[in-house]
């Protein structure tokens, strides 16, 4: 299945549906499941910088003691995790009440915003992250975050959470490893982390 | 093992006359996650855009964030709804994006993330919870009141993980 159509004609004009993602062109690279007992962290190494681009999709959740979602903390670098101050974020979230938006620079990692779900919200955060152009040695990396939780209500008073979460990290390095904690908790059983190339 | 073929076309329809029901059904499970790719567009006024899992009609509850090119909203359902409302449908021909996440792991309720992208009507991002154990075998795709307008196509892709 390649790109089957790209038609500016016709009545529906451009089908932005039929670009799809050649089966050839996505890639499994590794996959991470959380088990009993639950991880601090998972760790993806030496990610081969033969891609063009990287997703994670996951589902993810924490043994959080207070409300229903916990923000992930990525870091990434090139066999280790860089801890330096490189690492920016804007994000917009909705918590079914309101919406807000805020960004940070000059952090340790990339936090995120209400990602994943907890132990006391009962459910499953889930997300899709891009990292684009990781192994281009002459820019900084973008990366961006599609997802969040929903805890049917709300949970110690807190919502659910709808968000889109980007971030740079300031390197030229091609990005070979990388970390997914929670802010403070641990990950739970079930909590499971695909690791995608797209060519 | 690392595998090439990944991000696999199970199924597409495109319609040809005005049509409230779309469904998939027999959905295999040996994917991990399912993307449903819709492009579409309301034949009368915008609408909510709402899925039925299984068949079911309890256990649903969504997220949202709306911008409607002035403003910004949030909204919450719970699950008092019999439907998954998982975003809109425009009066313009514009695009939805589904993610079933592990869809088909019989341990945790399921979530699903959807974007709504109509240039005329606004943009939107909605986290669904689909409170069943159950794989996802089917999904049913309509709106609260409307249908969807005749040319509108479907197509539903499977994603592997490595294993």
């Amino acid at each position: 299945m390649a790109i089957t159509k790209i038609s500016n004609s016709g009545i529906y004009g451009t089908k932005y549906n039929d670009i799809a993602a050649d089966n050839n062109y996505f890639e499994t690279i590794a996959k991470i499941v959380v088990g009993s007992g639950g991880s601090s962290s998972v760790e993806f190494t030496s990610i081969p910088s033969t891609f063009t681009h990287l997703q994670v999709r996951y589902i993810a959740q924490t043994n959080r003691g207070t409300f229903g979602v916990e923000s992930f903390k990525i870091n990434v670098g090139v066999s280790s995790a860089d801890t330096g101050a490189n690492y920016t974020r804007h994000y917009l979230l909705g918590n079914g009440d309101s919406v807000a938006a805020s960004a940070d620079t000059s952090q340790t990692y990339w936090e995120g915003v209400n990602d994943f779900g907890t132990t006391t919200g009962g459910t499953f955060g889930a997300g899709v992250i891009d990292i684009l152009d990781y192994a281009n040695t002459n820019k900084y990396k973008t990366m961006r975050k599609f997802g969040g939780v929903d805890v049917n209500g709300t949970v110690g008073g807190v919502g659910g959470s709808a968000a889109l979460v980007s971030s740079v990290w300031m390197s030229t390095s091609a990005i070979g490893y990388i970390k997914i904690a929670a802010m403070t908790n641990t990950l739970q059983q079930h909590s499971h982390f695909a690791l995608y190339g797209v060519k | 093992m690392a595998k090439t073929g990944t991000y696999t076309l199970i199924e597409k329809t495109t319609l040809t006359s005005t049509t409230r029901y779309i469904t998939f059904s027999n959905i295999p499970s040996s994917y991990t996650d399912l993307v449903l790719v819709g492009f579409g567009k309301n034949t009368v006024a915008g609408d909510n855009l709402v899925y039925k899992l299984n068949g079911a009609t309890s256990g649903y509850s969504t997220t949202r964030i709306y911008g409607s090119g002035s403003a910004a909203s949030s909204t919450r359902w719970t699950t008092s709804v019999p439907v998954s409302l998982v975003g809109f449908v425009g009066t313009e021909w514009g695009n939805f994006i589904t993610h079933f996440m592990n869809y088909s792991n019989t341990t945790t309720y399921k979530t699903h993330l959807t974007r709504c992208n109509y240039a005329n009507d606004g943009v939107a991002e909605a986290v669904s919870l689909y409170q069943s154990t159950s794989a996802i075998s089917s999904i049913e795709i309509s709106m609260s009141d409307q249908s969807f307008a005749s040319g509108s196509t479907f197509a539903l892709y499977g994603i592997e993980a490595y294993s």
